[in-house]
């Protein structure tokens, strides 16, 4: 079979994804730098080798990071042919408002528990301990405008990536239907605590997700 | 199913991307169709085929000619 070559090589996902997870990393860690150094100056006073060091760091670290973001821009990029330009348009709006979300929901929810209970914050995200009305309707929010975003996208996938998804969400209910009627059973017999609906779902969002990556890159 | 997109693609000197855009998927689903991972449904195929000026027994063959 003749080999061709591509004329203009793409960047791969995990190519993308190291250059974003890697300039967003040097970012943050350089913001880091610049404010403990900024703090220390600030409480000490002096202007000291470390300071003009230190800020020469975050300088180095916030370029870094600028440049490897700067680098994906080809492949983040709207393509021009219009349904892929809508699924990217949806896909990228999706992460921006979940992400704006995801992080006011976070707050709220570390600001209640670390008054409720600061040791166990993280196990009283899965609890059926009480919710403040605004962090309950936050949350609600997101979950529900996530779902809505989702749905639009997928209206606008093509053939072949909706064929992925599918295949992900067919193995994410063959999950559903075998564990959740299992446990059940299992907690009927006394072989295992109450089922928990939101470790299930999470469960199958996992198996959709393995199951979309399988059939996408096997 | 064997296919000679690639073939065909190249001979155009059109990346994965650029096609892609001319049908109007994306350049993953262009890759999967190039590669066999993919059969596409018969409007995509036709979609194909009118865009290279073929049948689609031209570009596609199911190895049972």
């Amino acid at each position: 079979m003749t080999d061709i070559a591509e004329t203009k090589k793409p960047l791969g996902t995990v190519g993308v994804a190291l250059r974003l997870g890697g300039g967003f990393f040097l970012a943050i860690f350089g913001a880091g730098i610049a404010a403990g150094v900024i703090a220390a100056w600030r409480e000490h006073g002096e202007f000291r080798t470390g300071v003009v060091i230190g800020l020469g760091l975050a300088a180095l670290a916030l370029v870094g990071g600028g440049w490897l973001i700067f680098s994906a821009r080809g492949t983040l990029a709207l393509p021009r042919s219009p349904q892929v330009r809508r699924s990217r348009i949806a896909l990228y709006a999706s992460l921006g408002i979940s992400t704006v979300i995801g992080v006011a929901a976070g707050f709220a929810w570390q600001m209640q528990v670390s008054h409720a209970d600061p040791a166990h914050g993280i196990a009283n995200m899965f609890s059926a301990t009480p919710l403040s009305l605004p962090l309950t309707l936050t949350v609600l929010a997101a979950w529900i405008v996530t779902v809505a975003l989702s749905l639009y996208w997928h209206t606008t996938l093509d053939e072949i990536e909706r064929a992925e998804y599918e295949f992900g969400a067919m193995a994410g209910l063959y999950a559903f239907v075998t564990v959740a009627p299992a446990w059940w059973l299992a907690w009927r017999g006394g072989l295992l605590p109450e089922p928990n609906g939101v470790a299930i779902c999470l469960m199958v969002c996992i198996v959709w997700c393995v199951g979309w990556g399988w059939r996408r890159w096997r | 199913m064997n296919n000679r997109l690639k073939v065909l693609r190249a001979e155009r000197n059109w990346s994965q991307a650029e096609l892609a855009e001319r049908l109007d998927v994306s350049r993953q689903a262009v890759n999967a169709i190039e590669t066999g991972k993919h059969d596409p449904s018969l409007p995509l195929a036709f979609r194909i085929a009118r865009l290279f000026a073929l049948s689609i027994e031209e570009i596609f063959d199911d190895g049972h000619r």
